[in-house]
């Protein structure tokens, strides 16, 4: 979050490549593909990813161009899962193991008995479980090739990172700190040469501060 | 070193926030960058260090009652600046933020600029972007300058020498 509220909390990355043809009809047209899909639209998963509106998490309306603020791109990437507590399907399970052995009197249940009975379980639960959605701010420069992903979590980068890809067939490179150096010295025309940038500071002792002085 | 030792190792941002963290104090929070802009960036509330060890020592000092002279001690044992909020000041715009020195992250970042209240929601994003941009763009060329300053010539003999005179003078 953060792109129009509170504080920002950011990851940033340099796009490689450009949208083949016009910004705004290719954007539109892949945003529209990767578009968010509820969970109840799609049976038997329990996770769904996708592009909804920078400002408004339940809308998947792109058509009236409100994603393209020139010269950005700013949408937002829903992630939707359904997840049971592991303590309730334990519960759930030892409660229909219990009654299986009841009803087929039975003392013991075999291994495939046990799987078969532990996904009808969970089926069972997944459907009651509310998806819970995560929602991640991006805004893309197009200008400058410059995105910002509104998250610091590892995990929520490396999936928007994928998502981003398999929408827009480009590829985002982190800026962390020995791209960024690469970016800055290509900026200035006056390359640096990174290998000659010793780590500046890897010997404070005592020692070496009094030969110094 | 190689530049796939320099990438593999990854301090290059530890390095950066503890010579931002240097540079403040030596200069008052005053820097100076390309186009003979002027801005002020301060260490805020919060600084963690740590070193090379696996896995690390770190010290976090945070709120009020860490000094300038708690940061040296830690640095002088072998500490290097793993990430701090700063406060920076320009001409346009003030704010806060944390940088975490291993993948650059920024954290917490509040801008103060004057249209940053801005009603419609148009405006507001165009504000906050603006202002965004700008700090990227003050630490992008902060870190040119702190690449530029290491990776020359005149680091060993001259930066290296200021540094440890800096470290040591004031914890005197």
């Amino acid at each position: 979050m953060g792109l129009y509220t509170g504080s920002a909390s950011y990851v940033r990355y340099k796009v490689e490549g450009e949208l083949h043809g016009s910004l705004k009809e290719t954007g539109l047209l892949r945003l529209k593909e990767c578009s968010f899909r509820e969970l109840d639209e799609l049976s038997g998963r329990d996770r769904t990813i996708g592009w909804v509106s920078v400002e408004n998490m339940a809308s998947i309306f792109f058509d009236d161009l409100h994603f393209a603020k020139d010269p950005y791109i700013a949408v937002s990437l829903r992630i939707d899962t359904r997840r049971i507590p592991p303590l309730t399907l334990k519960a759930a399970l030892l409660r229909e193991e219990m009654s299986y052995k009841k009803h087929t009197n039975k003392e013991r249940l075999s291994r495939k008995e046990k799987d078969t009975l532990k996904e009808q379980v969970k089926n069972r639960l997944m459907k009651k479980a509310l998806p819970i959605p995560v929602l991640y701010d991006v805004c893309w420069n197009t200008a400058t090739g410059i995105l910002l992903f509104f998250s610091t979590n590892k995990k929520a980068n490396a999936e928007f990172m994928d998502f981003f890809l398999s929408t827009f067939e480009l590829t985002l490179t982190p800026l962390f700190p020995y791209e960024l150096a690469q970016m800055v010295g290509a900026g200035k025309k006056g390359k640096i040469r990174l290998e000659n940038a010793v780590s500046p500071f890897a010997d404070n002792s005592w020692s070496k501060i009094k030969a110094i002085m | 070193m190689s530049a796939d030792t320099v990438k593999q190792n990854n301090q290059l941002g530890r390095d950066f926030i503890t010579y931002l963290c240097y540079k403040s104090d030596e200069n008052e929070g005053l820097f100076e960058i390309a186009g003979a802009k002027r801005l002020h960036l301060w260490v805020g509330d919060k600084v963690i260090l740590a070193d090379d060890n696996t896995p690390p020592n770190s010290i976090i000092y945070s709120g009020e009652y860490f000094t300038g002279a708690d940061l040296k001690q830690a640095i002088r044992s072998g500490k290097r600046v793993s990430e701090a909020q700063f406060k920076i000041e320009t001409d346009e715009t003030a704010g806060t933020f944390m940088i975490r020195g291993d993948r650059f992250d920024i954290v917490n970042l509040r801008i103060h600029s004057s249209d940053s209240g801005a009603d419609d929601s148009e405006a507001q994003f165009y504000s906050r972007m603006h202002g965004m941009e700008q700090i990227n763009s003050i630490l992008d060329e902060l870190y040119y300058q702190f690449l530029r300053d290491i990776s020359g010539q005149s680091w060993e003999h001259e930066g290296y020498k200021k540094f440890q005179i800096w470290l040591n003078e004031k914890a005197a």
